[in-house]
């Protein structure tokens, strides 16, 4: 059987049916099925091989003996060679090759009790050459009275040999137990591998001179012609393969001698190498591993790797389309639920601080409102100051104690502005008059509103950044500007608080929050009302 | 921006490595979304020594996992072998043999947000991607889902040998291997690289770039180098200098914030040059002369090693050991 692999237009290499080439070759080693290797030793010394090799140009009988030796018997290309020597000529196509071809088809070559038996009662037709016939009948009597030739096994594969014709000539093939069932899924894994390898096998796609698909070896002194193909079974290699060995499935067993020219191409099954054979090719190989031998790193192999910096991912694309939008989703829902969160938890600090520090939060607000540039200019002050006096603060050893009160006394500054500053966005927002009745009905007149729905103002632009996201890529830049603007405003809000509270001394100096604005009536009425 | 190059002073060239490296970690396959046992499948390419005649150019690129290379048995070339989630990559092999110089290059590639597979070997060199970044603290979760590269290099033949390597733990022993030349970078990763045996050849070179690494040199004296060149961004490195010398060698080491370990053995002579903004450096055995460090046996060493150290920030603890 010979399998061709063509490439297609678009790469794919696709397997054209069981064709026949002038060079094919089907070899059969019956006797030599291993698993007679592991017969009881007895038997095999009396083990004798038996192989037929067919081809268009030639037809090859080989006996391997009970002593060791082996007798070849091969008729090729008007030649007839015994043990490899030629003796004698014949009509390449006549009848001494049809009668010769049509013995080493015969069943009885294959059957221990009629081998010897068929080969001492062969003899070539009378039209035949008569030199030839002669030598031929001769050498095969000479072996079979001599030493009784036992065939060891019966493999189905030859027994079920044809002959079919084809468009250079006759083919030998012998149909195995392979199924098609079997058959497909390893060429889907041969597709697959060549696919994954890409232009890497493009020179995979020479004719194979032959296929084996069922427990087969090929002794020290044979010579594939060509490349070879493992579908299934066990394949004893001691021999030559003159061109690339592909191996579906099944094992391949390189043996000592073995001599491969080109490569072998492993896509399933096993490739066990005995000693040092030969490979004067690559031995490539990508095969699928089960799920249990996903690689599990021994505890010395594990990744450890500390964390040094802490850097968004991009993760790739996955999934399609539809896999792409639910990522972007998700990524726009992480960011919501993080700007959530900071507005919850910036939302109880204000409510706290209105509930108990109401009139300070207000005088700060106040203060970041009348004296924006100033109360800026000072939070940007303050700020800069802040390393150097905790500087001064360590240099100068008795003040120590002093730095924890100093970081918390900052760090409440800049929450307790940030706050403030919110007040003073949601005041300004209250003042607004609205159109949409929805939002004339949201808007109320006192502190805990003014900070609330500050702090919605200033965390907006994260929540905008993060639903950016659901857009993908395309926006990416509008993303990151929006979300650069948004920073931009919290650490503005913080500074300008800042200020403020420093100004106001902390919300208990009114002089900064004078010359409110007399047209903010919900700010004058809030006071009253919560008066 | 290349990763193979990267010069400038130290602590740029410390903060480049680093950054290079992250690329490279991002870029040779670093994904976040890895989940063991999707399609894993196993590469394997070997080759036998005899089907080259001269000398031998391997490059390896190896984004997460476990790499692994040692010495091989017997009369191969190479083997190397991949084990990795096919869902997510694809292994590249390239093989050119010209005038008896064999060149492999191996690695995997992986899919760009367009679903394009792209590699770090198509370029031949690394180019930083800005979109592409990676958040260390998910390497833990590759522990389990992380595929291995083992690589098998024979002893015959000469190779000059560059490895790639993203957020793998790697342990390269090349001990009686004839290494010409030896280029290894890791982004991530802790990294052990160790001369058990002499270099049946010399060394023309030994560069190392590491980003945010740990990293253990052993024996280094067995590398037979001629120059030493390591750029590191973040980590800790350990530098022994023990083996068998036979030849003067030079080096400089840039560490841009980290410790520096340096195991100098006792019969050779060093000489050390440092130049550093905040480092802290430790040489009891030494003797300062020229704004320098040197060994007291300098002048009658068979044998010598001048190092020129430049740090940022971090320590440098030069031992000599017997």
């Amino acid at each position: 059987m010979i399998n061709r692999f063509q490439k297609t237009r678009n790469g794919v290499y696709t397997l054209s049916v069981v064709a026949v080439a002038s060079t094919a070759c089907v070899l059969f080693s019956p006797v030599g099925h291993l698993g007679t290797q592991e017969a009881p030793e007895a038997d095999a010394q009396e083990a004798m091989v038996a192989s037929v090799s067919m081809s268009g140009d030639k037809a090859i009988l080989t006996l391997g003996l009970a002593d060791g030796a082996t007798r070849s018997f091969r008729l090729e290309q008007g030649k007839v060679y015994i043990d490899g020597v030629e003796r004698a000529t014949y009509e390449p196509g006549g009848a001494l090759e049809s009668a010769w071809r049509e013995l080493l088809r015969s069943p009885a070559v294959f059957s221990a009790e009629d081998l010897a038996r068929a080969l001492r009662d062969w003899s070539a037709p009378a039209d035949a050459d008569e030199a030839a016939a002669e030598i031929l009948e001769g050498a095969l009597r000479s072996v079979v009275d001599v030493a009784p030739v036992v065939q060891l096994a019966d493999p189905p594969a030859a027994l079920a040999e044809v002959s079919v014709e084809g468009p250079n000539g006759d083919v030998s093939i012998a149909p195995g137990r392979l199924s098609f069932g079997e058959l497909g899924a390893q060429l889907d894994r041969l597709r697959a591998a060549l696919d994954r390898l890409g232009e890497d096998a493009a020179d995979a796609h020479e004719a194979l001179a032959l296929v084996v698909h069922d427990s087969y070896s090929i002794p020290t002194d044979r010579t594939v012609e060509g490349n070879l193909a493992l579908l299934d079974g066990e394949l004893s290699l001691d021999g030559t393969v003159a061109g690339d060995v592909l191996v579906l499935d099944g094992t391949l067993h390189l043996m000592p001698n073995a001599s491969i020219e080109g490569d072998i191409l492993q896509v399933g099954g096993d490739v066990e190498q005995h000693g040092t054979p030969r490979i004067a090719g690559e031995l490539l190989s990508i095969v699928p591993l089960a799920p249990r031998s996903a690689p599990a790193l021994a505890p010395a192999h594990e990744i450890r790797v500390r964390p040094v910096s802490r850097i968004q991912v991009m993760e790739r694309n996955r999934g399609g389309f539809f896999g792409s939008i639910y990522r972007n989703f998700e990524r726009a829902m992480d960011g919501l639920g993080v700007t959530l969160g900071w507005l919850i938890g910036l939302g109880l600090a204000g409510v706290g601080l209105v509930s108990f520090q109401r009139r300070r939060l207000e005088t700060v607000a106040d203060t970041a409102r009348n004296n924006i540039a100033r109360s800026f200019a000072v939070g940007l002050a303050g700020e800069v100051l802040f390393f150097p006096v905790s500087l001064i603060l360590v240099v100068a050893v008795i003040t120590w104690l002093l730095i924890p009160f100093y970081a918390v006394a900052v760090a409440l500054a800049l929450l307790g502005g940030y706050l403030a500053v919110a007040h003073a966005a949601g005041e300004i927002f209250a003042a607004r008059r609205f159109r949409s009745h929805l939002l004339e009905r949201l808007r109320r007149s006192n502190s805990y509103y003014y900070v609330l729905s500050g702090l919605v103002l200033l965390l907006l632009p994260f929540a905008l950044g993060a639903v950016l996201w659901v857009f993908g890529g395309p926006l990416s830049f509008l993303r990151g500007l929006t979300l650069f603007a948004a920073c931009l405003v919290t650490w503005a809000a913080a500074t300008l608080g800042f200020g403020a509270v420093i100004l106001s001394r902390g919300g208990s100096r009114t002089e900064q929050a004078r010359g409110y604005p007399s047209s903010v009536p919900f700010a004058t009425s809030e006071r009253e009302d919560v008066a | 921006m290349s990763l193979s190059h990267t010069p400038g002073p130290t602590h740029k060239g410390g903060v480049r490595a680093a950054v290079g490296g992250l690329a490279l970690l991002a870029l040779i396959g670093l994904r976040p979304e890895s989940l063991p046992g999707q399609d894993w499948t196993e590469f394997r390419s070997s080759r036998q020594a005899h089907v080259v005649a001269e000398s031998f150019v391997l490059e390896i690129v190896y984004g997460v996992g476990h790499l692994s290379v040692e010495p091989a048995e017997g009369d191969l070339l190479y083997d190397v072998r991949m084990r990795y989630d096919a869902e997510q990559f694809k292994p590249v092999r390239q093989w050119s043999l010209n005038e008896g110089r064999g060149q492999l290059r191996v690695g995997l590639t992986t899919l760009d947000d367009d679903g394009d597979w792209i590699s770090a070997l198509a370029s031949g060199d690394f180019d930083i991607d800005p979109e592409l970044s990676l958040d260390l603290d998910d390497l833990k979760d590759f522990d389990e889902s992380a595929g291995t590269l083992e690589l098998k290099l024979g002893r015959r033949l000469p190779v000059d040998l560059k490895l790639s390597a993203g957020a793998v733990a790697t342990e390269i022993a090349l001990g009686g291997v004839a290494v010409s030349r030896l280029e290894l970078i890791t982004a991530a990763s802790e990294t052990e690289l160790s001369f058990d045996d002499p270099n049946p050849v010399r060394m023309a070179e030994l560069v190392i770039r590491a980003g945010a690494a740990e990293l253990t040199a052993e024996r280094l004296g067995n590398a037979r180098f001629d120059r030493f060149d390591l750029k590191g961004g973040v980590g800790d490195v350990v530098l022994d200098f023990t083996g068998e010398w036979d030849g003067n060698a030079t080096g400089t080491v840039k560490m841009g914030l980290g410790s520096l370990e340096l195991k100098i053995p006792a019969e050779i002579g060093v000489w050390i040059q440092k130049s550093s903004v905040l480092t802290s450096f430790s040489a009891p055995d030494l003797e300062k002369v020229d704004g320098g460090y040197r060994s007291t046996n300098w002048e009658g060493a068979e044998h010598k090693l001048e190092l020129d150290l430049k740090t940022a920030f971090g320590t440098i603890a030069v031992e000599i050991v017997p």
